[in-house]
């Protein structure tokens, strides 16, 4: 016997989910496989081949490709090479059986139902197939497939950031002194430079350092001259590490030598040092250099030459696996960040302001979930009953509209911005905006006014905003016929079947050759989550934090809510990372998603996330849609 | 139509009775050797539903074409049953030469070292011939194939094998033909036809596996798969 692999095996090897077995179960799988033909044309009967002694139990396509459709004719799916089927799905509705068509002649795998069960009590991820077939389609798929990475994934962000390179991190302005130098010039040098750590250096051969707690407990505490040579007191040959290194080696050298300085050297010779806080900054504190760099601009250019690393940062997080949800809410800060400081710009250009204001943010940065390139909506909330300058508001809004246009936040093209006439009113004309959209809704104005209910304080008085937002909470939740047509609203967004060899599959059977992972994959979970809270009248705005308060609330069902919450990482984190492809590609960083660009594991993951969303968005329907004209 | 009918009944009468001359010659002979279980099953009847039927489909792979100078380097085999190809009962198995594997092991990436752990040809047609009774044997290209196997069997049992089989390039050469075309009839460009994905490596068990799918697809398209008849598949006897 040779004992090459068999052509099956290596086939499965590589496809969902059989590249989670281990050798021994895909021998085994393999062994119970059975390999059919059915021309273009033929509809596949998965338990009526005459003679047949076994049970199918998942059909797996090696070439050609198949239809599913329910007895209606409705389209469930469409299978090209790699995809699979479990014939309980077709199986499972009595009254109304699946029917799978052969589109293209087909060559395709029968696993048998007796070996599939085995494999699912020795394997989690067949078991989890099983499981989520079994109970409610492939919703907890998603959340096992997804979750089940997580712990990886985190792993990933805090390794990751240690992987980085000695270089990459170490301080490079060397300072380095003689050993025979008296201590007191040591530390005038020190002081000098601000520096924690000196080199001593003799011939440019390193051969000591002396840091700061040195001089305490070396110098100080046991009463050595200040005069003394350096060399006394310094700490010879000390740890070195080479500039080629990773930061966990770096890491584990202070760890066990009980160090905080490292010098760092090629081949011998010192070019650098490194410290345990230049390790502790490259672990994701740049956003928080970049934020205290915006409170240091004083005029709009040096605020936008702040704003043009941030591209940068966020896809170094973005390539280091960071999570969407804290990429969201970074770039958030940011802009956060950049629009007080404008306003304080502004304040400072213009004067200070004739009354109280609050400046508002909508949509996704009031979600704090922007995106690289998110475009501003913003407004100014100003009080009641105050003879008001507009004027200084006008002024100050278009300061802040074109200093954040230029901060790479483009202007809204829907004009949502303070510095429309429209958008900057008082407590009371922003209420009546509110009841206007609430009481009298078309589906028209809901479709425009939905970003609005998205609303978060940036800066000013904090307590109108909290009036205004009360108002709106408290009008909304009562409202059936609002959030019916809220509900429609989000419905006009739902994500597509799957994928087909190079496509996506819509639900009426089109292929299209990408994908909007905006508003096909999380703006609608974006509209579910602002439907339940508004229902309820739940503080949260962030989609993460929404769907959280409402399986708390018991609002929606545990397992749904977490679900979703998992698709929504899920997609949005396959979104940033295709715009960090884009933009290390200089490309137009945008929406949109080549399928071909997709491995087969996240092509089913992301399958399993949009029918996710599809039943969450069934339950949406039938919780406030309905009923109305 | 009349003519068509004719030579269809030529063809029984031939399958027959090349089935029947061969057991004439050698079944006496048979009998004394391993061979002999082959000569005492029934002629499998060329009315058999494909669907009923189990086939036995076998690839060898030889140090060149010529048989008088050439020999078995190694033989893979599946076997089809109820139209299904059951991957359990994939073998690959490796002969034992005498002589150096010459030119052909740059093709087949076999080398001498390799087939040091090899079986004997005579074990190797033992747990064959085991197989062959109650199958049809499936070939592509199968004079080749037989060419070598039979002269193997005289080689070590004094007696060539008895059996039925069918021929997948033969298949496609009468498809082809009815269609008034004529195109290239290996294994590669006849599994293009009907879609089939590139095999992934070439060696003897690959070759029948991509035999085995080429049977089944060409299956599909000769007939519905509940009236398919052998002698839809050019039914033929060893010899």
């Amino acid at each position: 016997m040779v004992s090459e692999r068999n052509d099956v095996e290596a086939f499965l090897v590589q496809h969902p989910p059989f590249n989670e077995l281990s050798k021994t179960q895909l021998e085994y799988a393999s062994s119970n496989i059975l390999v059919a033909f059915s021309k273009s044309g033929s509809e596949l009967l998965l338990d009526s081949v005459p003679g047949k002694k076994y049970k199918v139990g998942m059909l797996i396509v090696r070439s050609g490709s198949l239809e599913v459709r329910t007895a209606q004719g409705k389209l469930v799916d469409r299978l090209s090479s790699g995809d699979y089927l479990l014939a309980d799905m077709i199986t499972r509705n009595e009254s109304d059986p699946w029917h799978v068509v052969v589109l293209e002649d087909c060559l395709y795998y029968e696993l048998t139902d007796y070996a599939l069960r085995s494999l699912s009590s020795s394997s989690n991820e067949i078991a989890i197939l099983l499981e989520s077939n079994k109970t409610h389609h492939v919703q907890s798929a998603a959340t096992n497939v997804v979750s089940s990475t997580e712990p990886h994934v985190d792993q990933l962000v805090n390794d990751s950031y240690l992987s980085q390179l000695v270089k990459e991190v170490m301080s490079t302005n060397l300072i380095s002194i003689s050993p025979n130098a008296s201590i007191r010039n040591a530390a005038g040098l020190m002081q000098l430079h601000r520096i924690s750590s000196l080199l001593i250096q003799e011939d440019d051969k390193l051969v000591g350092i002396v840091t700061d707690r040195d001089l305490r407990s070396r110098v100080l505490a046991k009463g050595v001259s200040d005069a003394e040579a350096i060399k006394v007191v310094m700490t010879k040959s000390p740890q070195c590490i080479d500039a080629d290194g990773r930061l966990y080696d770096a890491y584990l050298k202070m760890m066990s030598e009980g160090v905080h300085h490292l010098p760092v050297t090629r081949n011998s010779l010192p070019v650098g040092i490194l410290t345990l806080s230049d390790i502790l900054r490259a672990n994701n504190t740049e956003p928080l250099s970049l934020i205290s760099a915006i409170n240091r601009a004083d005029t709009v250019n040096e605020l936008s030459a702040v704003a043009e690393k941030l591209p940068d940062l966020v896809v170094k997080l973005i390539e280091r696996h960071a999570r969407a949800l804290e990429i969201g809410k970074i770039i958030t800060a940011f802009s956060d960040g950049v629009t007080k400081r404008l306003l304080k710009l502004a304040e400072r250009k213009f004067g200070a302001p004739p009354c109280d204001y609050a400046w508002l943010a909508f949509g996704s940065q009031a979600r704090q979930e922007q995106v690289l390139g998110s475009d501003q909506d913003n407004g100014i909330l100003l009080p009641d009953n105050i003879d008001i300058d507009d004027a200084y508001f006008k002024q100050l809004a278009e300061f802040v509209n074109n200093g954040l246009n230029s901060c790479g936040m483009p202007y809204c093209p829907g004009d949502v911005m303070a510095k429309n006439d429209k958008w900057r009113q008082s407590l009371n004309i922003w209420k009546k905006y509110f009841v206007g959209w609430i009481e009298e809704p078309s589906p028209h104005a809901v479709m425009h006014s939905s970003i609005f209910f998205d609303m978060r304080h940036i800066s000013g008085n904090a307590e109108l905003t909290r009036q205004l937002r009360q108002y709106v909470l408290e009008r909304s939740k009562t409202n059936t016929i609002f959030l019916a047509m809220m509900c429609d609203n989000a419905l006009l967004h739902s994500p597509p079947l799957g994928f087909f060899k190079t496509f996506v599959l819509e639900t009426d059977g089109d292929h299209n050759n990408t994908l909007n992972l905006k508003s096909r994959g999380t703006i609608p979970i974006v509209d579910i989550a602002r439907n339940y809270v508004l229902s309820a009248s739940l503080n949260p705005l962030n989609t993460i934090d929404r769907l959280q308060a409402m399986a708390q609330t018991g609002l929606m069902s545990h397992e749904m809510a977490y679900s979703l919450i998992d698709a929504h990482e899920f997609i949005a984190g396959i979104r940033l990372a295709a715009q960090a492809k884009q933009y290390r590609d200089h490309q137009p960083v945008n929406n949109y998603l080549d399928p071909e660009e997709l491995s087969s594991l996240v092509r089913h993951q992301l399958k399993d996330a949009f029918n996710v969303v599809r039943d969450a968005q069934a339950a949406l329907r039938t919780r406030f849609g309905g009923g109305v004209i | 139509m009349h003519r068509l009918h004719c030579e269809q009944g030529l063809v029984v009468v031939l399958y027959n009775l090349i089935y029947r001359w061969q057991h004439w010659r050698f079944s006496q002979k048979a009998n004394v050797t391993p061979v002999g279980p082959l000569y005492q099953q029934p002629v499998i009847s060329r009315s058999q539903l494909f669907s009923n039927t189990r086939f036995l489909v076998i690839d060898c792979e030889m140090s060149g074409l010529n048989p008088k100078k050439c020999q078995l380097l190694s033989i893979g085999w599946v076997i089809i049953e109820h139209g299904r190809i059951v991957n359990a009962t994939a073998k690959h198995l490796l002969v034992h030469a005498d002589r150096g594997t010459g030119e052909s092991s740059k093709i087949h990436g076999l080398l001498d070292s390799n087939i040091a752990g090899a079986k004997s040809v005579a074990t190797v047609l033992m747990l064959l011939m085991k197989l062959i009774p109650g199958s049809v044997l499936v070939f592509h290209h199968a004079s080749l194939d037989l060419c070598f196997l039979q002269k193997a069997a005289v080689e070590n049992f004094r007696c060539p094998l008895l059996f039925s089989y069918v021929d997948t390039m033969m298949i496609e050469k009468k498809r082809l033909h009815l269609q008034g075309n004529v195109k290239g009839l290996r294994l590669a460009q006849c599994r293009q036809r009907y879609g089939l994905p590139d095999v992934m490596q070439h060696n003897a068990l690959s070759d029948a596996v991509a035999t085995a799918e080429l049977l089944l697809a060409q299956a599909s398209y000769l007939g519905k798969p509940e009236n398919l008849r052998l002698s839809d598949m050019l039914l033929s006897c060893a010899h």
